[in-house]
């Protein structure tokens, strides 16, 4: 087991517009600030235990190696929740991915409570196996690539099952694209302790210049007369692979089919909808929604109770109606790491008045900090961190 | 002889309490610290001469059905799947007409997915309409509970982003109406949409549709706020006055004096300007509830105090309520003297769960309310042992309790 700080990699797609990465004023105010400050060169112990070895798993009964990474929040005793996450693209042969890429989202995953692993299936990245074929534009093809995707994530989900610090009662699998329509066939699969499949911009476009929304749409429905586990689908309007029209396609035939579904459609983000799950500047979007939607299942993720611990550390009391400090915390908890929180205790909290800076969704823990305490700095004085990311560092 | 309620709320931190006489605790106040009420309902004495049985012609039996699910509605053309909660009398026959019951908006709409239909008091405020004969509906708008999204977001300050965030919000009750209309037990001739923040502003909104079936709107302490938006004292006039014109559904407005979001003075330019352009509408303000007017609505407190102010708006509406004929049937039914048909008329108004209790040595009644049926048998049996012990439950909800 390897316990390292890890920087996400650059995720830029090579198939797709990427939204522009998110590299803001405070970002580059935080990288002048972080040179000046005397405090930002302590190191905090990380709180996310990261192993980067691949996955055994026997898939048709023999052995074979998966490309994963995982995230456990350190200090975890007794079993977590296992969270799944695939990565993938739109179509079946683009495999050039890396489990590295998403160390941000095991991250944050680990941060709510989940032993989180992503996983590659067969043939992608590192991952052992044939490389997947382009898939034909007819509902047996699709049917034969996805039944082999959830194949790969059943025997991973199998193999993450048998870690002693596991809770294979309580699973979830996420996917991203390709990966996404994979782990609605899971889902129809209803194994043994899943308790939610999340599709990210799901779905899978084939090779062939052809009408492929029609068998996409059939197999889903097929997958909805078997899917007996809750199901979230979360697709951006402008998505220029599976268009609005497509989703919504998707989606009432996988409910209409009898599948258990909560479909979200983002109004559109950047310039390319697809890369929603990808892009640093949505993760908010789909992070929170997953958190609301984890709660309302009562999956681990941060609560209400975090919030008002952290209130109350504070010896804040929120007022009847609004509470700027109480949804300011809730951006915080609720956005991706890396992040600091930044809190002026020359400032007294008066009603609406706000003495809390967060900084999120930044490059390293580091540069949040700078950036939080920059943000409290422009506005207040006796600025101190009082948090990093879901960790409370104040007095 | 006059009941006296007095409702006493305060925050828990102050004193310790009775952890079910939660009155006050509301969705809408999400943000709120716990806000804790307790109930004191003098007993009324009864002094009987002569036993009454008067039978009503058919059983009053409080079976309720409840499903919880989800109702697949169209709005814009597009499928969306709703969170939904129906509740109705078991017994209930043919086709009944359709209250909804719409939710407001949590202080953050980060929160939005953790109001669910599952929590207690949406059980417990549909109940109170499928006991007056309504097929009592919710639905969780998109957004929020489980129902499909996204949410609406917190519009910025502009002249026309609350009333296109209440017609967004009306969309979806249109949406659920149209739903549930098709049911064969469903009457989509007599629909009423009632709500409480973000619900009620909405039910105006919807209102202003005329869409047929639409016989009532009741809004809740629901208007236009915006914090830190100037923008409303201008957009407040000009939206109520154009739903006013458009609108020709009867509306009940209700409000608390103490409502932070919507003072008695912006009250009444939303009806002024209602009114103004020709909307039908009836406002009735309560005096203030300690601590925050905005959260009444929901809560058994608040219920105990509006319930009975839209009975008498439903039945000046020729829409169904509990009648005198209940109160005959449930005289009878307790072997009570006329003498009590004022209390048991009081009873029949209460908010879900409620008990009543009777003192087993003279006509004595008392009568307790709470968020659950234990607390309420409790609160009615206290109240009647404190005047004339011993008592025994008479009354669940508005089922009878035979004597054992």
């Amino acid at each position: 087991m390897t316990s390292s700080r890890f920087l996400p990699r650059s995720s830029a797609r090579r198939n797709f517009p990427t939204l522009v990465e998110c590299v803001d004023r405070f970002v580059v105010l935080s990288l002048l600030l972080a040179m000046l400050i005397l405090d930002c060169g302590r190191a905090a112990a990380d709180d996310v235990v990261i192993e980067t070895e691949s996955l055994s798993v026997t898939i048709a009964g023999a052995p074979i190696k998966l490309e994963a990474i995982s995230a456990k929040p350190a200090g975890a005793s007794g079993k977590l929740p296992i969270a799944l996450i695939v990565p993938g693209l739109p179509r079946a042969s683009q495999t050039n991915l890396s489990a590295a890429d998403q160390m941000l989202t095991a991250r944050d995953f680990a941060r709510r409570g989940w032993l989180a692993a992503v996983v590659l299936r067969r043939g992608y990245g590192r991952s052992a196996g044939a490389k997947p074929q382009p898939v034909p534009c007819d509902v047996a093809a699709y049917r034969k690539k996805l039944a082999a995707d959830a194949d790969d994530l059943e025997a991973a989900l199998a193999a993450l099952a048998r870690r002693p610090d596991a809770d294979s009662t309580r699973a979830i699998a996420l996917g991203n694209a390709s990966a996404g329509a994979a782990v609605v066939a899971l889902s129809a699969r209803n194994p043994d302790g899943l308790s939610a499949a999340i599709s990210i911009s799901g779905g899978l476009q084939s090779e062939m210049s052809c009408a492929w929304d029609k068998p996409l749409v059939n197999v889903l429905q097929e997958f909805g007369r078997q899917s007996r586990v809750p199901n979230f689908w979360l697709y951006a309007k402008n998505d220029s692979v599976f268009t609005e029209d497509l989703a919504d396609r998707m989606h009432a035939a996988f409910l209409d089919a009898g599948g258990d579904v909560t479909f979200v459609t983002f109004d559109p983000v950047g310039t390319e909808g697809q890369a929603l799950f990808t892009a640093r500047a949505t993760r908010h979007l789909w992070l929170a929604e997953v958190d609301g939607f984890l709660r309302a299942h009562q999956l681990p993720t941060w609560t209400r109770a975090d919030l008002n611990r952290i209130m109350t550390k504070l010896n804040y009391k929120p007022d009847l109606l609004n509470s700027s400090a109480l949804h300011i915390l809730e951006q915080y908890f609720a956005d991706s790491g890396e992040k600091a929180l930044a809190h002026s205790t020359t400032t007294a909290f008066i009603g609406n008045r706000t003495t809390l800076w967060g900084a999120m969704a930044r490059p390293s823990l580091d540069l949040a900090r700078a950036a939080a305490l920059a943000l409290c700095n422009k506005e207040s004085t006796g600025c101190v961190i009082v948090m990093e990311n879901q960790t409370w560092v104040g007095d | 002889m006059k009941l006296d309620h007095r409702i006493i709320a305060r925050l828990s931190e102050n004193k310790s309490h009775s952890k079910d006489a939660d009155l006050f605790r509301a969705l809408d106040g999400s943000m709120l610290g716990r806000l804790v009420a307790t109930t004191r309902i003098p007993a009324l004495l009864l002094l009987a001469t002569s036993m009454i049985a008067s039978a009503a012609p058919v059983g009053r039996a409080d079976d309720l059905k409840t499903e919880y699910g989800f109702s697949r509605v169209t709005i814009d053309r597009r499928v969306v799947r709703l969170e939904s909660l129906v509740i109705r009398r078991a017994d209930a026959q043919g086709r009944l007409p359709i209250a909804i019951f719409n939710h407001g908006r949590p202080g953050s709409m980060i929160e939005a997915r953790d109001q669910r239909l599952t929590q207690p008091v949406f059980t417990h405020v549909l109940s109170d309409f499928a006991r007056r004969g309504w097929l009592a509906v919710a639905v969780a708008r998109r957004g929020y509970g489980l129902s499909d999204g996204p949410r609406q977001d917190h519009p910025g300050c502009k002249i026309d982003s609350a009333m296109a965030w209440m017609n967004v919000d009306a969309d979806d009750i249109q949406a659920a109406l149209e739903a549930i209309g098709k049911r064969p037990d469903a009457d989509p001739t007599r629909m009423i949409s009632l709500g409480v923040s973000a619900g009620g502003g909405a039910s105006v909104a919807l209102s202003a549709r005329n869409r047929p079936g639409l016989v009532a709107a009741i809004d809740i302490d629901g208007g236009e706020h915006n914090e830190n938006c100037a923008l409303t004292e201008q957009s407040i006039p000009l939206d109520f006055r154009t739903m006013g014109t458009a609108s020709r559904v009867p509306n009940l407005w209700l409000f608390a004096k103490n409502d932070s979001l919507h003072p008695p003075a912006q009250v009444e330019i939303m009806r002024t300007a209602f009114s103004a352009g020709g909307g039908d509408v009836k406002l009735v303000e309560f005096d203030p509830i300690v601590p925050e007017g905005h959260v009444f609505s929901e809560t058994i407190g608040g219920r105990r105090l509006w319930l009975p102010v839209m009975d008498e708006f439903l039945r000046a509406h020729n829409l169904p309520t509990w009648t005198d004929r209940d109160v005959d049937f449930m005289l009878g039914q307790l072997h009570l003297s006329p003498k009590a048909r004022e209390f048991i008329a009081n009873y029949l108004s209460r908010p879900t769960d409620k008990a009543l209790a009777r003192s087993t040595q003279r006509e004595f009644l008392a009568d307790g309310f709470a968020m659950t049926m234990d607390a309420a048998r409790k609160l009615a049996l206290d109240s009647c042992e404190s005047k004339a012990p011993p008592c025994v439950i008479a009354m669940e909800n508005e089922q009878v309790v035979p004597p054992h």
